[in-house]
């Protein structure tokens, strides 16, 4: 053959591969996605939104947990939703009234279709004590390990949130929430501690409600 | 370049820019298009060229998930979710579209079981 036409033939041997490589590769890609939340609760639909009572199962010494409930969420709610949040005040007597439209639908507020949050609340607290012995180390010296007592306060945030729609009375929402933090200070007051549990349940409430991003994987395929 | 190379090289070339724009590369190109905007956060663009590859070839696995995936990624749930079924119903064997769905029906089954209680209680307040 000659070596001009060898030179021909590689050309096009070089085209072909060059074809063939455009068509192959990858079957898929794996993409790292924000994918949005629905959320629960559509507010956009209401008015109003109106922060009610909350049913304390057990009573706290120190502070008027229902108000500071009622308080915490109806500030946090303004500054998410942009928007006002009004305090109405109707007392639960039982948690059967989340269950009767007839209750919400009749609490007269002054706008028509608001968004009612309410639900339940429990407060607690509990101190732990424990022996802790110190971890033995290399050329630990003759003399007994020490025992060391320790104090843990534990205190305990459970809410029941309930949502009605203030037009039909029905609940549109029904979640249990409930959070334990541990504190090492003895010294802690419960007043904090309520804070720092209330902004987890706060946390979890709002994405469920409002929607929000949830970060996961997804593959998009080509054959 | 060699003169006598020259013309078979540009032959070549226009050749294989022929095959690239026929059948199954145009699919290919549409495909990998989508994906690229995909990628770039152009979900749009990547809805556009998935929806065309849909026009030419409605059988395709592939073209269906990733538009399901699109839909997904702007919250129109039924319609992913559409697109998700076909997908599976081309190719049931499919492990990618298994894991998106997968994960998908997750998403929507969590929300379902938050809402159950309160769909019945919705109908039984019609009811009445």
């Amino acid at each position: 053959m000659p070596r001009s036409n060898k030179r021909i033939w590689l050309v096009c041997l070089l085209a072909l591969l060059n074809f063939s490589w455009s068509c192959s590769g990858t079957d898929y890609f794996r993409l790292r996605l924000r994918i949005p939340r629905r959320a629960d609760v559509r507010l956009a639909d209401f008015d109003g939104v109106v922060v009610s009572d909350f049913l304390l199962k057990t009573e706290v010494e120190s502070f008027d947990l229902n108000r500071e409930i009622r308080d915490y969420l109806s500030t946090e709610l303004a500054v998410e939703l942009e928007t006002q949040v009004d305090l109405h005040s109707a007392p639960v007597a039982d948690e059967s009234v989340f269950e009767d439209p007839a209750f919400w639908k009749n609490l007269g507020l002054d706008k028509k279709k608001a968004v009612i949050f309410s639900g339940t609340a429990e407060f607690s607290e509990e101190t732990r004590k424990a022996l802790v012995r110190k971890g033995r180390r290399e050329h630990e010296t003759p003399f007994p390990e020490q025992e060391k007592m320790k104090t843990r306060r534990f205190y305990t945030l459970n809410m029941q949130i309930h949502i009605m729609d203030s037009e039909s009375g029905i609940r549109l929402y029904n979640q249990e929430f409930k959070e334990t933090r541990a504190y090492s200070n003895p010294n802690q007051t419960a007043y904090f501690a309520f804070f720092d549990l209330a902004f987890q349940i706060k946390e979890k409430l709002f994405r469920e409600i409002m929607g929000g991003e949830k970060i996961q994987d997804r593959y998009l395929i080509i054959h | 370049m060699n003169k006598k190379i020259l013309p078979p090289f540009i032959f070549s070339l226009l050749l294989s820019m022929v095959f690239a724009a026929c059948g199954p590369a145009t699919y290919r190109s549409q495909m990998l298009f989508g994906i690229q905007a995909a990628q770039s956060r152009m979900w749009d663009e990547a809805i556009f060229r998935w929806q065309r590859v849909l026009e030419q070839n409605p059988d395709s696995a592939a073209a269906h998930n990733n538009l399901a995936v699109a839909y997904e990624r702007q919250g129109r749930w039924e319609d992913a979710e559409k697109e998700y079924q076909q997908a599976l119903a081309l190719a049931p064997e499919n492990e990618y579209i298994q894991a998106n769905l997968k994960n998908f029906e997750a998403n929507m089954q969590q929300i379902e079981q938050i809402q159950r209680p309160e769909k019945k209680e919705k109908k039984d307040a019609e009811i009445k």
